[in-house]
């Protein structure tokens, strides 16, 4: 799990499948009056919501917005440099 | 109060605010991303909706899945726009046309008003759904701005345009839930480009202030002042006739006049100053030139594209009529809460026509500019150039850039659809209305507005949630509907300019996705001292029986 936190692509990826499936589930659910299903789509809202705060609780801030703003302070007077650490050369 | 049966006092004011107050704290405050702050606001709505606003949890439910079905049209356009800015990115494009722009004026005050302000306006005539930052925030960071300034100043510059832009689509949306007579209908299009031209002419000194401060505006006032003439008076004439084009032609004159404004002695020779909180260390022109693997015609090519794209299928009738006939939508059954908000059942919620959607055209833009660009081999040169082996893999790209923007956009909108079904917004409006006589509440209506487009992220959104409610509001208290409704379109466009939304759509283009509190402390004064002069001459208007 902490190993899923520490991956921001990938418990963000978790998080947006879990919300975008949670909206069929519910629309289905509702309107044939099943709660079972628009439950399970509640849990999915709920699930899918709850990951990016148990993140900041868990394990901090996402480490790469940090490397991002430390390195914007030094490198955004070049341009230049900024492109090359984006695209690092090999 | 008359109206409404949610209990109107403070403590539940307080509680139906505190989703944004909590959203708001945890962005600026606390710098938490926008994706965990999304999510907490949207649980804080939540909770505050079952145990306060009684309200079920199918209701809650159909709410949350709602606002994710809210959110399609904007993922749709930023995952397209993401598709583009790689392609542009990984190809040199940036480099090229970063090139093409200095070698158009010397000047950058100008450059940056012209890009900035103009074109921002522009595409928002046409496109909507944050486009107009999407496009132009990275065109800023290739010119030297820093990212937050390059997101904070597109988000600003646009916002006049919000109101008849989309080809006048918050106008339409507006008309759509309030009744109004013919005569009415006039005055609240006249009044609302009156109040809309204070956003133009703040809008274009904000910019140029935020680039160089005064130094800047005293070099800069007259084109200022010419360009915004162009935009605000441009823009009452043409919605006195029709309102759907009132942005957008004002906006493409003003765009024509940047040729020959750029001839002026004074735009055409480089200016010097020395505080450009804005940018980056080094001057436009000083930046080192790569050698960039297109013309700049070609890397224009895609927004010209775009432009064209834009228009044809939102100004040719039958082709516009062809996309809209294909729409996509999900049904719900009617939900209420304890204190009776009803909210009917709909066979398709908000269907979406995804070919009409800005989305597509940036998608068919984005694919046919790859094909081009990779049949000239601009990806590989621009690969030498930069010393590396490895293909750019611009799917992937995409998506790694794209998931991040995603999750908060879903949340903010499952908020605000939350806030609405529980009654949170009907608490938040009808509690100013409650506390303040009736000058006050005209000075008030367009922070209902603006409080509409926070929690949306959007204009024609806070129109439809609250004009309705303005309209009621402002015959219990004596003032006139037009002028009332003119402040709520005012203000729902202001509330863009710190919606949060817009300001992920900003930040994951301009590569400093999770940096969003950053963006709205650049926001949040502007959008302060538009309220207060709209308020104002909201109070001036009702005053003089206008």
């Amino acid at each position: 799990m902490v190993a899923l936190f520490e991956n921001r692509l990938a418990y963000l990826s978790v998080s947006l499948v879990l919300l975008v499936a949670g909206f069929p589930l519910v629309s289905i659910g509702t309107t044939a009056g099943s709660p079972m299903v628009w439950g399970a789509g509640l849990l999915a809202l709920v699930c899918g919501g709850l990951i990016p705060p148990l993140q900041r609780v868990w394990v901090g801030r996402p480490l790469d917005i940090e490397n991002d703003e430390s390195q914007s302070e030094e490198v955004q007077s070049d341009i230049e440099v900024s492109q090359e650490q984006k695209e690092p050369k090999k | 109060m008359e109206g409404t049966s949610i209990p109107i006092g403070w403590l539940y004011w307080l509680l139906a605010a505190s989703p944004i107050i909590v959203l708001a704290v945890l962005l600026v405050k606390l710098r938490w991303t926008a994706q965990q702050a999304g999510t907490m606001g949207m649980f804080v709505a939540a909770a505050v909706a079952v145990l306060v606003f009684q309200t079920p949890l199918d209701t809650l439910s159909v709410a949350g899945a709602k606002g994710v079905w809210d959110s399609a049209p904007i993922l749709f356009v930023i995952w397209a726009a993401l598709l583009l800015y790689h392609i542009m990115d990984k190809s040199g494009g940036y480099e090229a046309l970063r090139q093409g722009i200095v070698s158009f004026s010397p000047n950058e005050v100008f450059i940056v008003v012209a890009l900035g302000w103009i074109f921002t306006s522009f595409l928002q005539g046409i496109d909507g759904f944050g486009t107009p930052i999407v496009v132009v925030a990275p065109l800023l960071v290739a010119i030297g701005m820093k990212p937050v300034y390059a997101v904070a100043i597109p988000i600003i510059a646009h916002i006049w345009a919000k109101f008849y832009g989309t080809l006048g689509v918050g106008w339409l949306a507006t008309l759509q839930v309030v009744d109004l007579d013919p005569a009415t209908i006039v005055a609240t299009a006249y009044q609302s480009s009156l109040l809309l031209a204070i956003q133009v002419f703040l809008g274009g000194f904000w910019v140029v202030w935020m680039y160089g401060r005064w130094a800047a505006v005293r070099h800069a006032w007259p084109l200022i002042m010419i360009l915004s003439a162009i935009q605000a008076i441009g823009q009452v004439i043409v919605s006195l006739f029709e309102p759907v084009l009132a942005a957008f032609i004002p906006a493409a004159i003003a765009l024509a006049a940047l040729y020959p404004l750029s001839r002026w002695r004074r735009y055409a020779e480089p200016f010097e100053i020395e505080l450009r909180p804005a940018m980056a260390e080094r001057r436009m022109e000083e930046i080192k030139d790569r050698k960039a693997p297109m013309s700049v015609t070609i890397s224009a090519m895609p927004y010209f594209m775009l432009t064209v794209l834009a228009l044809g299928t939102s100004l040719i009738d039958p082709i516009a009529n062809a996309l809209r006939s294909f729409s996509l939508g999900m049904p719900f059954p009617a939900v209420s809460t304890g204190y009776d908000i009803i909210n009917e059942a709909v066979s398709r919620y908000s269907p979406m026509a995804p070919l009409m959607n800005p989305g597509a055209s940036l998608l068919v833009t984005a694919f046919i500019t790859w094909i081009i660009f990779r049949r000239r081999g601009y990806f590989d040169a621009w690969q030498t150039t930069n010393g590396q082996a490895k293909r750019p893999h611009l799917v992937g790209n995409m998506v790694a850039s794209a998931v991040p923007a995603s999750v908060p956009i879903i949340a903010f909108l499952v908020m605000a659809r939350i806030m609405d079904h529980s009654g949170q917004n009907e608490a938040l409006a009808y509690g100013l209305a409650a506390v303040a006589p009736a000058y006050l509440f005209a000075f008030l209506s367009n922070g209902i507005g603006i409080i509409g487009a926070f929690t949306t992220s959007s204009s024609t959104s806070s129109n439809t949630l609250f004009s309705g409610l303005q309209v009621t509001l402002a015959e219990l208290k004596g003032l006139p509907v037009e002028t009332v409704l003119a402040a709520q379109s005012a203000g729902g466009a202001i509330g863009n300019a710190i919606g949060p939304a817009n300001l992920v759509l900003g930040a994951s283009t301009a590569g400093i996705s999770g940096r969003e509190g950053e963006i709205l402390s650049k926001t949040i004064p502007w959008t302060l001292v538009a309220f207060v002069l709209t308020g104002v001459a909201t109070i001036i208007m009702v005053g003089i029986g206008m």
